[in-house]
């Protein structure tokens, strides 16, 4: 059912979500991701790059247009199949732009180990998992503390902990550098360089161009009228000054003084 | 792809100007403003700092679920069962023999789970028995237990009124009122004392595992522990709220704007709940949830703390038997 025969991991065919049936997230979204790859999703707030994550992690359904993964369809249908649901669940990993979304358990140990115990795993190997995710994140103090007790930096470590504790093959990532001091960012970019030398496929979500520079080799960037602009290397889109700009990636100040 | 006709910035593009109030400095501050002034807390504040306080607790306990002592190596399912039976016994016993031994033995629980001993007779047991003592204080007197005084408290004489009410000739306390109301506040310091034993002793999940043993459904667990969690950042949330309102308020908190602020807020807050639910829902998803929740076992129980305190209690039992 899994088995590595070159197809892609995520394909996307002409996605169209609407919120409310009335707010257009998504307008005719076609994408390929292939084992492997990084891809950074670009584009201004309100584009649809969460949605477009959130629709990949099988946690939204498009209103028209097909979502494969893995081989398979992502569908309602295919996810209320418990064997499907457990595979997929632990080959695909999402970190949450709100971090206070994703920590619901009373301690950060407890966050951690959540994902494993769901998926079924032996409860020392759970322990394990945890140990080595703390020590990772550098984050072995704050394990008997309260989520809420914990800065915005802290957070997002504990929430890439717990989603990287049941080793999922492809992370996605929703604007994972916001809000983070620069040591927390160093360490947060160092994470995903191990995980590209490991193999990991990695979708981050960002207006974050330094990020993207950093860790991505293909670019997709998605304009204000929710449709791919671009799709092509990272350093040809970090070039296109002008697609930046109108793709509101940068502004005025930066057009004057680019840094990239 | 769509590529819409956005010109990119030139030099001929006019700058933004700002109204010119904003430029407006600010008058001196007259002598007034220095004046000191107390300050009085209105509704919801006092609610705010109640809600922190229910927050500095909880953090508190959670503290001392995670200390080294009997009571927090017990395995909660027989914690759970124990202290159900000490709080069963605490509620039927009929006499004071029972209830003071069953009240020392929390005290002798307490010392064992390594709690602040001043601290917890303080909160469960002076407390408790103050504010009980009041609400059963007319029962011990003669108005409304006759029976053999032990001290008398007002002389009214022979033929006393009240209006048309006949009074009693003395008001005392009585022997048999005495020992009902020293009944009923012993009894409410000893429950007090063991389900906060219970509760500040176990961590939140070890809890709901024992409750679990009980039959406690895992859906109802899980909603206990949601809102556990969650009523800290909706909390944070709402002090944010009244402290962004209480940096824009110019004049004084009159009752309706008070009113209209606590109405504004729970409006925020119910939708921003309802947004952050189905968020959390969505990252339970994401992380393998199918709706029943495998409890994480982070603290291995010990069989012999569970022994001693299942041991302990059948003392406690017992000796509540041999002295009814």
């Amino acid at each position: 059912m899994w088995s590595a025969d070159g197809r892609p991991v995520f394909e996307v065919n002409e996605v169209r979500v609407t919120y409310l049936g009335r707010f257009p997230a998504l307008a005719g979204v076609s994408l390929r991701v292939a084992s492997g790859e990084q891809v950074a999703l670009l584009g201004p707030n309100g584009c649809g790059k969460s949605t477009l994550l959130k629709v990949l992690a099988g946690l939204l359904f498009p209103d028209s247009g097909t979502v494969h993964a893995f081989g398979h369809p992502l569908t309602p249908a295919s996810l209320a199949r418990p064997a499907f649901f457990r595979e997929f669940r632990r080959r695909v990993g999402l970190l949450f732009q709100n971090s206070d979304a994703q920590l619901f358990n009373p301690t950060v140990f407890e966050e951690i180990a959540f994902g494993p115990a769901q998926l079924g795993f032996p409860p020392q190997e759970v322990e394990r998992r945890v140990r080595d995710m703390l020590r990772l994140l550098e984050i072995e103090g704050l394990a008997d503390r309260a989520p809420f007790q914990l800065s915005e930096g802290q957070k997002r470590r504990v929430a890439l902990a717990a989603v990287l504790a049941v080793n999922p093959d492809v992370l996605l990532l929703d604007e994972p550098t916001t809000g983070l001091d620069p040591r927390t960012n160093d360490r947060l970019v160092e994470i995903l360089w191990g995980l590209r030398r490991l193999g990991k496929t990695l979708l981050v979500a960002t207006h974050d161009l330094e990020l993207a520079r950093l860790v991505a080799d293909r670019a997709v960037i998605i304009g204000e009228d929710h449709r791919v602009w671009f799709d092509g290397p990272t350093p040809e889109a970090l070039a296109n000054r002008d697609l930046l700009y109108r793709a509101n990636l940068v502004g005025r100040s930066w057009m004057a003084h680019p840094v990239l | 792809m769509g590529d819409p006709a956005v010109a990119s910035p030139s030099a001929s593009d006019p700058v933004l100007t700002l109204p010119p109030w904003l430029g407006r400095p600010s008058a001196p501050l007259g002598p007034g403003t220095s004046e000191a002034r107390r300050v009085r807390l209105d509704f919801v504040a006092r609610t705010l700092v109640g809600a922190l306080e229910v927050v500095r607790r909880a953090l508190y306990a959670e503290e001392i679920a995670r200390r080294d002592g009997l009571l927090q190596r017990a395995s909660p399912e027989v914690k759970v069962l124990c202290f159900l039976a000490l709080i069963l016994a605490a509620s039927l016993s009929r006499g004071l023999a029972p209830l003071a031994l069953l009240y020392g033995g929390c005290v002798l629980l307490a010392a064992l789970g390594r709690l602040d001993l001043r601290s917890f007779l303080g909160r469960t047991g002076l407390v408790v028995l103050f504010f009980t003592g009041l609400i059963v204080l007319p029962g011990m007197t003669s108005l409304v237990h006759p029976g053999e005084p032990l001290v008398v408290l007002v002389r009214f004489g022979p033929d006393a009124r009240l209006g048309p009410l006949a009074l009693p000739s003395e008001l005392s306390l009585t022997r048999q009122g005495l020992t009902g109301g020293l009944m009923v506040m012993l009894r409410a310091a000893t429950s007090v004392s063991l389900v906060t034993l219970l509760t500040v002793t176990t961590g939140w999940f070890e809890l709901l595992r024992g409750l679990r043993a009980l039959g406690l459904p895992a859906a109802v667990g899980m909603l206990f522990t949601l809102t556990y969690r969650y009523i800290f950042v909706l909390l944070t949330v709402v002090q944010d709220m009244y402290a962004a309102w209480q940096a824009r308020v110019l004049g004084g908190r009159a009752g309706d704007a008070g009113r209209r602020l606590g109405a504004a807020a729970a409006y925020a807050l119910f939708l921003r709940s309802e947004a952050l639910a189905r968020e959390i829902h969505q990252a339970m998803l994401a992380r393998g949830f199918q709706g029943r929740v495998a409890f994480v076992q982070r603290r291995r129980s010990s069989v012999w703390a569970s022994g001693a305190l299942a041991a302990l209690t059948l003392l406690m039992l017992g000796g509540v038997y041999v002295v009814r």
